[in-house]
């Protein structure tokens, strides 16, 4: 296994997909909502995989997707009267975490994939390292509407909403919401309070993207807050040589989630997405599963060996 | 223009496209269709086909689970509704669609006892139509009209029944089946 990893590392192939980002990202959008005739019908696949989580944000009720939404799932067992806590969906996020922490937000989540392409319109961009307290939201977000919500606040019966999918996911309403409500009569006759505060969610997250990078990923996912907690101790990490690092501060300057690379390999808050490796001057920046940019995979760049 | 936002204009217009194209969407439970045959039991131990639609001049029927919460809140609401239907000659039944495995039965009971529900709930034994359309629902829970004899009258009404507005949607499927049966 290490020597496939080894040859991996050496032909760089990672770095391709690394540098087609975009591509990528739409692709496992397309992967993740597969069933796209139901866009047409209106209803949503309801068949064996859904048993499944996919690994980023991703509605269960968009009709075209394949899997179920780690976060809806874990809240559907904890919001039933027997259960309190989700040991299978929990172990699938601690997989997925532990396989490739947050590499999950920068290349795989169709709702990030979403806030990155709405943030190519151009405009004045506004840096978001002065709102950095705003971060710790997500973690109460992950904390106390996933989970403690479907616990203490019980019907009769003991069970409970899905409190973050009912009231706060505007991936629910982009993916599930809007394209239902267009193509099936029924559901846009139910359509009321609920939806127009989801749909104010949306558009304010919407608005936010265009302006600041990835605002939801940033403050408010608990998908993300959830996965980050992974970056320290998964598989694909980051690597800098600090024999070739300068210190420049270019891929602090460059990165969209204020993460300093040179000082902080498994920060939190870093998506993975690649930016700083390829704007590093020395080439000091590598990744578990490519050498960095510069060198091209000779020998003789120590970020091949680490 | 920059050379993503080109990209992101070209993928947002594809989507667009497609919306025209979702207008006309298929219905498994449509207006004016038989409702399938089906042999059911409820939870006292009665058995129930598709003649009970005889029985009475309209029958509201009822759709949910029980992982489903906002079915199991409107429950006490729909046993006001069923009373009030009882007394205008319109039966009002409830199909729990995943029941009939032990654990699940036992869920349901506890459901129907702190509901204080007194209208019938039934789990399907027979009818694979039945089943069929029990799987097409997508959204719980789900209302459904039915005339005396067994056509579904109108769309149905999804979300709980707990606003004037669905009242409304019901009652006006009712007076309906009631004018096709004169």
């Amino acid at each position: 296994m290490e020597k496939f990893f080894r040859w991996i590392r050496e032909k760089n192939y990672f770095s391709v997909l690394r540098k087609n980002r975009g591509i990528v990202q739409g692709a496992a959008a397309l992967m993740t909502n597969a069933h796209l005739g139901n866009f047409l019908k209106g209803t949503i696949y309801t068949g064996g995989a859904k048993q499944v989580c996919v690994p980023g944000l991703n509605c269960y009720s968009c009709p075209g997707a394949a899997g179920a939404c780690p976060v809806g799932s874990f809240q559907a067992v904890v919001g039933s009267s027997k259960f309190n806590f989700s040991y299978y969906i929990a172990g699938i996020l601690i997989l997925f975490g532990t396989l490739m922490g947050r590499l999950i937000c920068g290349f795989l989540c169709p709702f990030g994939w979403f806030q990155d392409l709405i943030h190519k319109i151009p405009s004045k961009k506004i840096s978001t390292e002065k709102l950095k307290y705003l971060r710790y939201l997500k973690y109460v977000i992950l904390v106390v509407t996933v989970w403690l919500l479907g616990v203490l606040i019980v019907n009769e019966v003991g069970g409970s909403n899905p409190y973050f999918c009912k009231y706060i996911c505007p991936q629910g309403i982009l993916e599930g919401g809007i394209p239902l409500s267009i193509a099936n009569a029924s559901i846009r006759a139910t359509l009321g309070k609920l939806f127009s505060w989801k749909l104010f969610i949306l558009l304010s997250v919407v608005v936010l993207s265009i302006f600041f990078y990835r605002p939801f990923c940033k403050w408010i996912c608990p998908l993300g807050a959830f996965y980050a907690l992974f970056n320290k101790i998964s598989f694909y990490k980051y690597h800098v040589d600090e024999s070739l690092c300068v210190h420049c501060g270019k891929c602090k300057r460059t990165c969209k989630m204020d993460v300093d690379m040179s000082t902080n390999q498994s920060a939190l808050e870093c998506i993975r997405c690649g930016k700083c490796v390829d704007v590093c001057p020395t080439g000091a920046i590598s990744t578990s599963l490519s050498v960095c940019s510069s060198c091209k995979g000779k020998s003789t760049c120590k970020s091949n060996k680490s | 223009m920059k050379k993503g936002f080109k990209k992101f204009i070209c993928i947002i217009s594809a989507m667009l496209l497609l919306v025209p194209l979702a207008a006309c969407g298929s219905k498994d439970i449509a207006a004016d269709s038989q409702f399938p045959a089906f042999k059911a039991e409820d939870f006292s131990g009665n058995n129930y086909t598709e003649k009970v639609f005889g029985e009475s001049d309209a029958t509201v029927i009822n759709f949910w689970y029980t992982g489903c919460q906002s079915c199991i809140t409107e429950m006490p609401d729909l046993e006001k509704t069923a009373k009030k239907l009882a007394e205008k000659n319109v039966k009002f039944l409830g199909i729990c669609t995943d029941a009939g495995e032990e654990g699940v039965d036992k869920e349901v009971r506890k459901i129907l006892k702190t509901s204080k529900v007194t209208f019938p709930t039934l789990k399907i034994k027979e009818g694979e139509k039945m089943n069929e359309l029990v799987k097409s629902i997508n959204s719980f829970p789900t209302t459904v009209v039915v005339d005396k004899k067994g056509k579904i009258v109108g769309d149905p009404i999804l979300g709980a029944i707990n606003d004037a507005k669905q009242e409304k949607e019901i009652n006006e499927r009712i007076e309906k089946a009631k004018s096709r049966n004169k």
